[in-house]
């Protein structure tokens, strides 16, 4: 006989009939009240009407609801326990075996089991045209119904505090925003130093006067600029305003640049459009039903607060957020586009991050952490050089060398093809592109060429003599000469303190607008979808200069206020580049225009943001459809398509609640991955760890049988859902020449350059 | 009854539409399972289930008292067995008793809409402090500490206060439902 599990009883806030543990449960009352006051609505089953039907009809009518086995066995337990009872013994039954006999001690037991014990007899008398089959069915019919989940993560709800709605309703009351006009914006920096020297592409730049091409930059002068947070009284409120300044200042540059450029952008009306993406780029997921709901009441109670905003508040303060962009900036730090073997040390280095954002840690110091390596227990520092060291880059021997870890008197590999490719980006874009993972040689300093690997060799034999007199790291590139790298900032300085190079390093970090610059066009890039300033392809027509005063703006507000990562997210949500219209050339525009001007239009392209819509209404998946079609016809194979498949959700219901909660394996087959439609890759992109699995994706591109130049317009679908201008066309097919060839190293580095990686 | 309810040959004229059905029963049905002890999520499928069930089958639809009533026991026995393959008896014992107070509550009334207004009523009709325990644990989730904190009181204060105001409820609502 089984051992009958104890009843379950409703336990504490979060039991849906809304009990508050040991008072005696109420269903009818809690269900009620729960209805009435809180988020539980009924159903609505004629969005499935359909489906039941289908269920039905499928479903014999002669199909009993319950077989004559079922209920002669349930009558004959319920009837065996009564008797038991009356005689004082425990049940004999499967119903209630329990130590000590609930009929004997609880008379609503008692009751409950006689009651049941009627009602089984009232089914048989109720139903005797149902006995004639015995044959079971499962009880509930798969159909997609109404989810009632939480918000956020498992533990969280966008409901637990009213008082949080009211406090962002206060909060999004406007403030004065500064409107000063300052020339220059910004200060010059030292980067802005090394960006003059920089050899910008000119070749499709319209040879504008500056003075009318560039309109005055509108920024708030320094000394209007709210005091630091912690020199405040009211922290909250002076965060809120300089969120908003900030905020301005990005919609004015903006619209200064639509302006010149003679362009008017698209707002995205749609609302559910709208929060689709604010919840794939803040959280990595589709938002559920409840979840708009909240901020439909949100925006309904108060007229002036804009509800997709009041829902992204709430997200960017969420659990889900932390988690989310501690995976983005672990890929960014560890440079995952190539695997990782310890699990352990990830698991660690993730949850440090995610510490670290939920902390509001400036980025100053994370950075500055990771290179100082002053953390204790698992260190997430020392996984990270094990990283670095083990990617064998020459900028990575340089870092190291800075750092003042690096192993002297051995060898790493030669250059990287990564930071050959940042450096061709960044002499075409003219801005250095330093994100963390690619600091370039240009902004190291190098000493001696000592000559040929042999010759490097027969020097410096680690075995027969210690190259003391030399500090640093020695590299060889790929024709065997061999470099020293002498430990020196990524501007190039000196390390502020040769003492402790060390220290001085992450000082640097701490305090150089370079290192946040390249983080907030990071930032940039994974919530719009591009590069605040490209490093591949922007030229001064699509607003070079003004972007590029943008990127400094921000990177040395973030400075200036010591910003962490969510500051810098909600400063970039909350402007006006999230909620411009997508705009992508379909497959019409595409096969139609001229082009010269697909360029122009894809020129324009760049300045609005670019995820695919995930609507309802079936728009974006039009979109997908054409594209697909026109994908079809010219491959002559229809399952080599990008975008071939038609949803990304198996179970076809309406809204996939559920795309951001479930981890899809990565299939093995290239041309299952080549099937994946543009949603399904940016949830991939989206999701945890997206490098990686992009690299697969591109690894699988390159195993393909397609030619180069499919392999180009492949990328661009899949990592912008749009086609390529003919400037990047070009450019990417110089990657081919570039890797020698290599289609593998070629696509991987393509799919990098595209996601801003580099 | 219920075999007059199922049986196509008696009231032909009796037009049967799914749709309207549903429509007009699917939220009644609801409220049923979910005041018998159904989660949120059970309650979503076993009323699409219960239609599924009786849409098997010929039916006519005398008036809509006896269409609630029908469906509800569908509902009640698709629960029963559930309960029973999943061995959890212990809560089914309850539910006949369940199942009587939401007869007697909505009575004719297919939606159960009429329970809920009244419901409102006799909300109304707590004291401030009441209304405010019971909205911070059912609309906000509030834990009985954070009720407690808020009112002033001690955790055993809070869970006295809201029992007693759902007691309230419960007889405020029994009055108003009698008919």
């Amino acid at each position: 006989m089984n051992a009958i599990p104890p009843p379950v009883q409703p336990q504490g806030p979060n039991d849906p009939q809304g009990n508050d543990g040991d008072s005696p449960p109420d269903p009818a009352m809690d269900s009620l009240l729960r209805e009435w006051l809180g988020e539980d609505a009924p159903p609505n089953l004629l969005r499935n009407l359909d489906a039941i039907h289908h269920a039905a009809k499928n479903q014999s009518a002669d199909t009993p609801l319950f077989t004559n086995d079922e209920l002669i066995a349930a009558v004959n337990r319920a009837f065996k326990d009564v008797e038991a009872d009356r005689r004082g013994k425990s049940r004999v039954g499967t119903t209630l075996n329990h130590s000590t006999n609930p009929l004997t001690t609880n008379p609503l037991t008692r009751w409950g089991a006689l009651a049941l014990a009627a009602s089984l007899l009232g089914v048989i008398a109720v139903y005797p045209f149902w006995r004639s089959r015995e044959a079971k069915r499962p009880l509930t019919t798969q159909i997609p119904t109404q989810e009632f989940p939480p918000i956020g993560s498992g533990s969280e709800s966008l409901f637990e505090n009213k008082a949080d709605v009211a406090q962002s309703k206060n909060e999004s009351t406007p403030s004065p925003v500064l409107q000063a006009k300052v020339e220059p914006p910004i200060p010059p920096t030292p980067t802005d130093a090394v960006a003059a020297t920089q050899p910008i592409d000119k070749s499709t730049a319209k040879p504008e006067p500056k003075a009318d091409m560039r309109p005055e930059v509108i920024v708030q002068s320094k000394e209007s600029r709210p005091p630091r947070p912690s020199q405040t009284d009211s922290q909250t409120q002076t965060d809120s305003q300089s969120e908003q300044q900030v905020v301005a200042v990005i919609d004015q540059q903006l619209e200064h640049l639509w302006d010149r450029l003679k362009i008017t952008p698209g707002k995205l009306t749609d609302l559910r459009a709208l929060e689709d993406r604010l919840a794939w780029v803040l959280i990595g997921r589709l938002p559920t039903d409840t979840e708009r709901e909240w901020g439909r009441k949100a925006g309904a109670a108060n007229p002036s607060l804009d509800a997709s905003r009041a829902l992204a508040q709430r997200w960017i303060e969420s659990e889900e957020f932390d988690r989310h962009w501690a995976s983005a900036l672990s890929d960014y730090y560890l440079d995952r586009s190539m695997p990782i073997d310890d699990k352990d040390a990830l698991k660690v280095f993730d949850a440090w991050l995610q510490q670290s954002i939920q902390q509001n840690e400036s980025l100053g110091q994370i950075e500055g952490r990771l290179v100082s390596s002053d953390l204790q227990g698992n260190d997430p520092s020392a996984f990270w050089l094990r990283r670095w060291i083990a990617a064998g880059k020459k900028s990575n021997a340089k870092l190291l060398a800075a750092s003042g870890r690096s192993p002297a008197g051995r060898t790493l590999d030669q250059w990287s093809a990564l930071e050959t490719l940042a450096l061709q980006g960044s002499r075409l874009s003219g801005v250095p592109a330093i994100p963390f993972s690619a600091i370039t040689s240009e902004t190291l300093s190098t000493e001696t060429v000592l000559g040929n690997a042999a010759a490097f060799a027969s020097v410096f034999n680690p075995a027969q003599s210690k190259p003391t007199d030399k500090k640093g790291l020695y590299v060889s590139d790929a024709e065997g000469r061999v470099t020293i790298v002498s430990p020196v900032c990524p501007d190039g300085k000196a390390i502020p303190n040769s003492e402790d190079p060390r220290a001085g390093l992450a000082k640097w970090f701490e305090d150089s607008s370079l290192a946040r610059k390249a983080m907030v066009d990071f930032v940039w890039k994974r919530l719009v979808g591009q590069p605040l300033v490209p490093t591949i392809g922007l030229t001064d027509s699509e607003g070079f200069e003004d972007r590029k005063d943008l990127l400094d703006f921000l990177a040395q507000e973030a400075q200036t206020q010591q910003a962490g990562l969510r500051q810098i997210v909600s400063w970039i949500v909350m402007s006006s580049p999230m909620s411009f219209e997508s705009r992508s050339v379909n497959a019409q525009e595409f096969l139609a225009l001229d082009p010269s001007v697909l360029a122009s239009l894809q020129q324009r392209t760049r300045l609005f943001a670019n995820y695919p819509a995930t609507t309802e209404n079936g728009r974006a998946l039009d979109r997908l459809n054409a594209l697909s079609r026109w994908t079809k016809t010219s491959e002559e194979n229809p399952s080599s398509g990008v975008l071939a498949q038609p949803a990304t959700n198996p179970t076809g219901a309406k809204n996939p609640t559920n795309i951001g909660k479930q981890t899809p394996p990565i299939p093995s087959d290239p041309q299952t991955a080549l099937a994946w439609t543009s949603d399904r890759i940016t949830y991939e992109i989206s999701n945890q760890h997206p490098y990686e699995r992009i690299n697969e994706v591109s690894l699988q591109l390159a195993e393909s049988s397609l030619d180069w130049e499919a392999i180009i317009e492949r990328a661009f679908l899949a990592c912008l859902s749009r086609y390529p201008s003919a400037e990047e066309r070009k450019q990417a097919t110089e990657l081919l020449d570039w890797s020698q060839g290599d289609r593998q190293l070629a696509s991987k580095r393509l799919v990098h350059a595209l996601l801003g990686h580099l | 009854m219920l075999d007059e309810l199922t049986d196509s040959s008696n009231s032909p004229d009796a037009a049967w539409d799914a749709e309207t059905l549903i429509a007009e029963h699917q939220t009644g049905v609801w409220r049923y399972l979910r005041a018998i002890g159904c989660d949120p999520s059970l309650a979503d499928d076993l009323t699409q289930e219960t239609f599924v069930a009786v849409l098997k089958h010929p039916f006519q639809n005398f008036s809509q008292a006896a269409t609630a009533s029908y469906l509800r026991r569908v509902a009640f026995h698709l629960l029963v067995t559930l309960r029973r393959r999943q061995e959890r008896f212990a809560v089914t014992d309850d539910m006949e008793m369940l199942d009587r107070d939401w007869s007697r509550w909505a009575g004719c009334d297919a939606s159960g809409n009429e329970v809920i207004d009244a419901l409102a009523d006799c909300f109304s009709r707590l004291t401030k402090r009441a209304q405010q325990s019971l909205k911070m644990r059912f609309s906000e989730n509030a834990t009985r500490e954070q009720i407690a904190r808020s009112l002033g009181i001690t955790e055993h204060g809070a869970k006295n206060l809201m029992q007693r105001a759902k007691l309230q409820l419960r007889q405020c609502l029994e009055e108003k439902t009698k008919r």
